[in-house]
């Protein structure tokens, strides 16, 4: 364990486009990925965060420092994931969820899914393909067979598809 | 390249990350993303939530219970962690017991049942192993007053009351199969002799009996409220008719958050008044305390004698 031997309790992160940054150790551990690395004693020198970029890990960063900052406190905690997210774009929260999922963050996980899904209740299919880069794959013929299957769920409903 | 990247992002998310972000929007709206491309067709259907919620006008002009019954057909999550059923539409109890069976069947941990409209809830909700959050409503149907309650991992309960049965009726059968509840929410809408809440394991207990909500008749009330509950550290009260408040020690309690009003049909005001004052005193060690008392004048001039 790392606490036992000593070693530094600052970590330094380094992102896919080779950002380095400075991370207190009980902070970074909120991933299960990086706690995993620290446990085996592979957080040595540089941890190496392949799949995340460096305006992305800043901000995961931020949260780690923030929410690690909160005592114990479930609705402190909840305001401060809310007021964290409050100002993401679509494309931010996309890149947030791609590395709590890497970094195996489940509680930045649960709160940017939450958010992504509060978004799209309210957009049509349109704007969701075009946010998410989905590529219509169907033929016009095999899509309205899909509709016509769940008809009941394009009832009643209303977009807004302004941002 | 820069861009290429940012418009595939959700591409390359796995089908795991996908079905956890469809869980948190209701089920018509993770269905109806089956729409956007082949990978998307059959995704909903492995999203480990079923949220039935429906708005007024889905319930009169889309939805009835056949929808329910199509989507559990396609349905092929193994393991489902919620199932809300918040359906306003007529039902039969026989429908609603195959519909729980089959959250029961893949290990539902959190089942919320509200609007019943009258149907009686399936028994095999009340023994359900792995149930861990769970929220019934009441009104109108009949409430365990016997047969097996059996709750081994339930950690919080939820209860909205409305029948003619009497709290101590039902409550106490249920709370006997609860051996690790730690969260007990209480609402009562409706006319009972006396509730009593005991537990020696909840830590955190919310008791409704707000009639605000219903009409001037419904103050004729003549109830007893008693709660027996040592280790709850976390107490909120709101009550607007009780007649008499009764507790046991409440030595680990840190907060707590009391709303009384008496009725105006109150019959003893000098045995309310000292049940109050006894009540408030259990109250003592707590750390944070939030009081409001709407009461007669001369209930005030106790209190008063008694915060000086």
């Amino acid at each position: 364990m790392a606490a036992e031997t000593g070693t530094p309790t600052t970590l330094t992160l380094k992102s896919n486009d080779d950002e380095l940054f400075s991370v207190a150790e009980s902070a970074a551990i909120l991933s299960v990925t990086i706690r995993n690395m620290v446990e085996d004693g592979c957080a040595g020198g540089v941890i190496p965060l392949d799949n995340v970029d460096g305006k992305t890990l800043a901000s995961v960063i931020t949260y780690m420092n923030g929410i690690s900052a909160i005592p114990a406190d479930e609705e402190k905690k909840k305001s401060y994931r809310d007021k964290f997210l409050s100002d993401k774009d679509f494309e931010t929260l996309a890149d947030m969820v791609l590395a709590a999922n890497y970094l195996n963050m489940s509680c930045l996980m649960d709160a940017v899914s939450a958010k992504i899904a509060q978004v799209m209740e309210k957009k049509s299919v349109g704007w969701v393909r075009r946010k998410f880069g989905i590529e219509n794959d169907y033929t016009p013929e095999e899509e309205a067979a899909v509709k016509e299957e769940h008809k009941w769920t394009f009832e009643g409903v209303e977009t807004d598809d302004d941002n | 390249m820069e861009s290429v990247l940012s418009t595939d992002r959700f591409s390359d998310l796995p089908d795991s990350v996908i079905t956890h972000i469809l869980s948190f929007l209701r089920t018509k709206v993770s269905v109806r993303t089956s729409i956007l491309a082949r990978r998307w067709r059959y995704l909903w259907s492995y999203v480990p939530t079923l949220n039935f919620k429906f708005s007024v006008y889905e319930v009169t002009h889309c939805v009835n219970q056949d929808t329910l019954n199509r989507v559990m057909l396609q349905y092929k999550a193994e393991i489902m962690n919620s199932f809300s059923l918040y359906c306003e539409f007529n039902t039969s109890a026989y429908q609603l017991e195959t519909w729980v069976i089959f959250a029961v069947k893949r290990h539902v941990q959190k089942l919320n049942r509200s609007f019943s409209f009258g149907v009686d809830l399936p028994p095999c909700i009340f023994t359900c192993k792995t149930l861990v959050d769970l929220r019934v409503d009441f009104n109108g149907v009949t409430p365990p007053t016997s047969g097996p309650v059996c709750l081994p991992c339930l950690k919080k309960l939820h209860l909205c009351c409305s029948s003619q049965y009497e709290p101590d009726e039902y409550l106490p059968h249920i709370l006997s199969g609860c051996p690790v509840l730690e969260e007990l929410t209480i609402n009562i809408f409706t006319v009972f002799v006396s509730c009593t809440i005991s537990s020696p394991i909840i830590k955190s207990l919310t008791v409704d009996f707000d009639y605000k909500t219903s009409s001037k008749s419904n103050y004729n009330h003549d109830y007893k409220l008693v709660i027996n509950t040592p280790a709850l550290t976390y107490l909120n009260v709101v009550d607007w008719s009780c007649q008499s408040i009764k507790s046991g020690s409440l030595t680990s309690l840190i907060e707590a958050d009391i709303e009384l009003q008496n009725s105006d049909e109150m019959h003893d005001h000098f045995l309310y008044s000292r049940s109050l004052v006894e009540f408030i005193d259990m109250l003592r060690n707590v750390k944070r305390l939030r009081l409001n008392l709407q009461c007669y004048p001369e209930l005030s001039l106790l209190y008063l004698l008694y915060f000086r």
